[in-house]
């Protein structure tokens, strides 16, 4: 009467899976960490995304992008929250900008570049997200200069570690 | 699904998109930080709550009456200040001169108000 379902998750699975979690730790322990602005955080979880994209392909980074988002705000209780859509609008956006380079060439751009593409798409779109759906008042538009000048220093330093990871993986990023 | 790269990891792409970086945060703080142009006219509202649309290329000096006497408002080469007022704290003496649409000055005690308007108008301070 019982029937087994069994399901069979593939070497895919286990990296996507590691990979995530990774972030996801990544995600929450940066969400302890007390910023002076609203919307802005290191987002060293991006430096995970850029590995699994350097690494493994678009597909691969995608899942992890989403994953870090969804199950990163039911561990730290954001989930479906404006805090989550605010997150979650980024993390596409992000993949969308990162997606389009890596479909036309994937060695056009280097980790630098994907990381801080990733980040400059991921605040543009969160910003306008927050402001189309939470705060539509124009003087939100004052904060967005700095706001995306945190991105852009957040993008450069996460390019940076994901050089030094992967070189201390022993993987060249120039093969 | 390795492909192959350059000996240098930085790519040229990489150097497009931070330059690009660059220049969208210059141009984003020249567009939200660059403050409002030049205003056009002075919105006066005084101590009855009527309200007077004065333009800004004419050099005079007002008296506007208020429940506690006379101030002077004084409009100099498209700016505009409070010269004196019969508050005690003075604050919007000191508030000086008011030129980028959108900044105001105002005597609470004496229930007048000076904002000027017109060109591209910004902010004083963050509102709801």
């Amino acid at each position: 009467m019982t029937a087994t379902i069994v399901m069979r998750s593939t070497r895919e699975d286990h990296l996507i899976a590691a990979l995530a979690t990774l972030a996801i730790a990544i995600h929450v322990a940066e969400s302890a960490l007390p910023m002076p602005l609203p919307g802005a955080k290191p987002g060293l979880a991006n430096v995970i995304v850029i590995v699994a994209l350097l690494l493994y392909g678009w597909k691969t980074a995608a899942w992890v992008s989403m994953l870090r988002v969804l199950a990163g705000s039911i561990v730290i209780g954001t989930f479906l929250s404006p805090s989550f859509v605010l997150s979650l609008s980024g993390a596409v956006a992000a993949m969308a900008a990162v997606g389009l380079v890596w479909a036309v060439r994937p060695t056009l751009l280097g980790p630098i570049g994907y990381s801080v593409l990733a980040a400059m798409a991921h605040m543009a779109a969160q910003f306008h997200v927050a402001w189309l759906l939470f705060i539509p008042h124009p003087a939100l538009f004052g904060l967005l200069p700095i706001l995306m000048t945190l991105a852009l220093i957040s993008g450069l330093t996460g390019g940076i570690i994901v050089q030094a990871a992967l070189a201390r993986m022993k993987i060249d990023p120039t093969q | 699904m390795m492909q192959a790269r350059t000996r240098n990891p930085i790519t040229t792409g990489d150097f497009v998109i931070v330059a690009a970086a660059l220049l969208l945060l210059g141009w984003l703080y020249a567009q939200h930080w660059g403050g409002g142009g030049a205003a056009e006219f002075a919105l006066v509202v005084d101590g009855s709550g009527q309200e007077m649309r004065i333009p800004l290329s004419v050099n005079r000096t007002l008296e506007i009456e208020g429940p506690l006497g006379v101030s002077v408002v004084e409009i100099d080469e498209g700016a505009a200040r409070f010269v004196s007022s019969p508050c005690s704290n003075q604050y919007c003496v000191h508030n000086g001169w008011l030129r980028a649409g959108g900044a105001l000055a105002a005597c609470l005690p004496n229930r007048i108000v000076l904002a000027l308007a017109g060109g591209d108008e910004h902010w004083d301070s963050i509102n709801f």
